[in-house]
């Protein structure tokens, strides 16, 4: 059996550090202490979100293919066991509990002030001791069934998974996370099953914890309850996506006050993946488009073409990435028109050395006050883990970047031919 | 936890809380003004969006947030909420704490100066508010307002508050709200400044690695020529009520919600309260609720079910997303499980689980500077209760004191929002 090391990371930048452990189990554990903190964080993660329909483990020969939002009610299924669920074990710890499931990640997670081990224990034991029944699943559906709805009737939520649906054509994310009713109908204890034995491997998971916590006493508990298991090497099936956009235009209708837009550039993914650097300059690119402190943006205020909903994003994960912007409008289409302007002439002209400077020391301040809550520390450890880097990258990465690799980057990722409006209007 | 904060009067109704905290990234401070419900308020309204877009200094949205971006990305926000039947306008602002800042600026100071200005150097052209910027942020207020019904359980909570508070200040119609929005001048912003300035309770809460005695000074020299009437505001508690409010509304829908609204039995906010706090946490507050745990896990019929004490308002309202066909099956399991609550028929284990459970987000307050401030700016001009205390008010409460408490709630509204097929 493999021994546990531990591994010191710091930042000089930052004045913080935490450790990086192996633990023998197989499983990588991150531990953030903070001092003069009350509250501890924990976040038990698996690399498994809703994007992960097609799979094989190394050595099978066929792809497994399974209903539409079962990491979902996979989340909502672990809870359980055969006597107490995991609610009814935290309610005794006092912790406040909690998990989710994204388009490529499955989070449990916990924060408490008190019994901090009791709670991590609870934590480990029951993420990692499945119990599904035909009658249990069963149960779930009309829950579950609850929260689809309550989705399908947000306006932000379905404004974003309509232009998805416009983007692309065959990858994943372009499915809702929690599935269709249609589709959590065919999951079963089995599928469950088949399921959990892949991605809840104790090698694509980890652990992250964050504030009043010591390593030893993440260890204790670590220790006891993780068994070793073989690691496994998963292949996620790499869905072909066509270059351009399924549709330029969609439109759906919702009881809505004011139309909402949702515009999304769809970028070419020559790798699955995006280097961290290429997510900082996008989010600074976006700032340098259309933040606050543009003339671009106040003069769309200005003419009543967005209010404070409008809103920005870089969009990516596994095989996809895009820019979008969103938010409320009266005319969907003279919005998109002024920000293809926009983007071009600012591809043209490049940014300049001024407002990358500013830009850049905002986003530098924002990545510094992060390291203050340890949910975010927490939260980011889980992501950045998954991708292979530190959650101390950003800050260097952002300290060495040059306008020439911004402007670059401003004219190669954005394609404003290939691009999708979607819009959600009032009835 | 760290030292209890320090309160300091600054003038009539102006109150600065010190709050030490130990060494972190950022520094937060945030200054709320409170004023009776209904008075000006669609002016307040305006105003906190006004006052959050431009200064004297930084006459425009566009200069204000380049000035935001270079003290190393500060987050400025602003918001207005119904406190009982006050109206409260909170500005607030995090930025990175000094010892960070790559060239050894002073952000803090920087930025409570912005703050300050804000409140007290608003943006005038000829003497009064300009023209364009207010028409702007008239229009930007309007649409805020009118957006709530994109959020279905924020839109059902707020129709069922107005339908059961309808003879009180509190129950105050957004469309009623919407409708003075739209007439107002630059003129009435003036006044309305004019009058917050003087009128409303203040408070000035601070938190982080901050020099304090610089700005105690700094507040007392800036507020000390403005003249002070600071005006009391008092809320109407309703303590029963006899007979059941039922309202139901229509909108193009997939899921229904049901919303509850109760009359708690108390008569002002520190009647009674840890009992009705803990009583409504064990009804319907966390996963380990009877309405968590019957409701949803037990009958399946929502993805959530929750109650929540108004403390200010001694209202509790129980809110459900659910299919318009459950709708009597809902309303009478949660009926149901408040008559388990009025018969002592939870068990300790539940009570323990509430009193544990509202501990624990209270021992964690004084972790970050925005947490502490977060909680230390709700108490404007009442005595300060630290964490600490609160939590003993929270672990003496007793079964009996529970029960005594269920027993006090009554309904008084059963609203609800069903797609226009089912109605």
């Amino acid at each position: 059996m493999a021994e546990t090391t531990i591994r010191k990371v710091e930042s000089a930048r930052l004045q913080e550090f935490y450790y990086d452990i192996d633990h023998r189990s197989g499983l990588k554990i991150l531990v953030y202490p903070k001092e003069n903190y009350a509250s501890a964080y924990a976040m038990f993660g698996t690399h498994y979100g809703s994007i992960d329909t097609d799979f094989r483990l190394a050595g099978e020969k066929a792809y497994t293919s399974v209903p539409e939002g079962i990491a979902h009610f996979l989340e909502h299924k672990l809870f359980e066991s055969e006597d107490l669920d995991a609610f009814e074990r935290y309610a005794k710890t006092g912790a406040n509990a909690n998990a989710y499931t994204s388009f490529d990640k499955t989070c449990y997670l916990f924060s408490c002030t008190d019994n901090f081990t009791d709670s991590l224990e609870i934590l480990l034991d029951f993420v990692t001791h499945p119990y599904f029944t035909e009658a249990t699943v069963q149960k779930e559906q009309g829950i579950i069934g609850q929260e689809i709805q309550m989705c399908r009737d947000e306006a932000g939520w379905e404004s974003l998974f309509l232009l998805l649906r416009a983007m692309y054509h065959n990858c994943p994310v372009r499915i809702d996370i929690a599935g269709t009713v249609a589709s959590i109908a065919e999951i079963t204890a089995d599928l469950l099953y088949k399921c959990y034995n892949t991605f809840y491997n104790l090698s694509n998971m980890v652990l992250c914890v964050a504030g009043n916590v010591s390593p030893e006493q993440v260890l204790e508990v670590a220790d006891r309850i993780l068994k070793p298991a073989a690691p496994v090497e998963i292949e996620r099936k790499f869905h072909e996506e066509p270059r351009e956009v399924k549709t330029a235009y969609d439109e759906e209708t919702l009881a809505v006050a004011a139309p909402i837009f949702s515009l999304g550039f769809k970028e070419a993914v020559e790798t699955p993946e995006r280097a961290l650097k290429e997510v900082i300059i996008s989010n600074l690119l976006l700032d340098a488009i259309c933040g606050k402190t543009t003339s671009f943006y106040n003069e769309l205020l200005d003419a009543g073409l967005i209010n404070t909903s409008f809103d920005w994003e870089y969009f990516y994960g596994y095989g996809y990435a895009a820019t979008i912007f969103t938010g409320e409008t009266p005319d969907a289409r003279a919005v998109e028109k002024k920000l293809v302007e926009r983007i071009r002439a600012l591809q043209e002209s490049g940014i300049s050395e001024q407002e990358f400077d500013r830009i850049r020391k905002k986003h530098y301040g924002r990545t510094v006050m992060q390291f203050n809550d340890i949910d975010a520390i927490a939260n980011t450890m889980v992501s950045s883990y998954f991708r292979k880097e530190s959650v101390f990258d950003d800050a260097e990465i952002l300290q060495s970047l040059t306008l020439d690799e911004v402007n670059a980057r401003l004219r190669a990722a954005i394609d404003t031919d290939c691009r999708s409006l979607t819009v959600i209007k009032g009835e | 936890m760290s030292a209890q904060p320090k309160v300091v009067e600054i003038g009539e109704k102006i109150r600065l809380l010190r709050v030490q905290t130990a060494p972190t990234k950022t520094t937060c401070v945030s200054v709320d003004l409170l004023m009776p419900l209904g008075v000006r308020t669609a002016e307040y309204t305006v105003l906190a969006s006004y006052l959050t877009h431009c200064t004297e200094k930084f006459p425009s949205l566009h200069l204000l947030n380049e000035r935001l971006e270079l003290l190393y990305g500060a987050a400025l926000s602003c918001s207005t909420a119904k406190v009982g039947e006050g109206f409260r306008v909170s500005f607030q602002v995090t930025c990175l704490n000094d010892r960070y800042a790559l060239d050894g600026e002073r952000i803090s100071e920087a930025v409570l100066n912005l703050l300050l200005d804000l409140l007290l150097c608003p943006y005038l052209e000829n003497g009064t508010f300009a023209k364009n910027q207010t028409a702007t942020e008239i229009r930007l207020c309007i649409e805020d307002l009118e957006s709530e019904m994109n959020d279905k359980r924020a839109y059902a909570l707020r129709r069922m508050i107005e339908t059961m508070c309808q003879d009180e200040p509190y129950g105050i119609r957004t469309d009623a709200l919407l409708k003075e929005v739209r007439a107002l001048t630059p003129d009435d912003l003036l006044h309305a400044w004019k009058q917050l300035l003087q009128e409303a309770h203040i408070c000035v809460c601070a938190a982080g690695d901050i020099a304090f005695d610089a700005l105690e000074e700094n507040l007392k020299a800036r507020f000390a020529e403005i003249p002070r009437q600071p005006i009391s505001i008092e809320t109407v508690f309703v303590e029963t009520c006899e007979d059941v409010t039922e309202e139901t509304e229509t909108m193009v829908l997939n899921q229904s919600k049901l919303v509850l609204g109760f009359r708690s039995g108390m008569t002002s906010p520190d009647d009674n309260f840890y009992a009705e706090r803990v009583m409504v946490d064990v009804f319907g507050g966390g996963p380990y609720s009877r309405l968590f745990t019957q409701v949803r896990e037990k009958l399946s019929l929502c993805y959530y079910c929750s109650a929540r004490l108004n403390r200010q308002k001694g209202i509790v309202v129980v809110q459900s997303g659910i299919e318009s066909e459950n709708k009597q099956a809902a309303l009478q399991e949660i009926l149901r499980q408040l008559s388990v609550m009025q018969n002592g028929e939870f068990t300790d284990d539940a009570l323990q689980a509430s009193k544990a459970a509202i501990a624990d987000l209270f021992r964690s307050v004084d972790d970050m500077p925005e947490t502490a401030v977060t909680y230390y700016a709700q108490f404007i001009d009442t005595p300060l209760c630290t964490p600490a205390e609160f939590i003993r008010g929270i672990e003496s409460v007793t079964r009996e004191d529970v029960i005594a408490a269920a027993k006090r709630m009554s309904l008084d509204t059963v609203y609800f929002l069903c797609s226009k097929e089912e109605a």
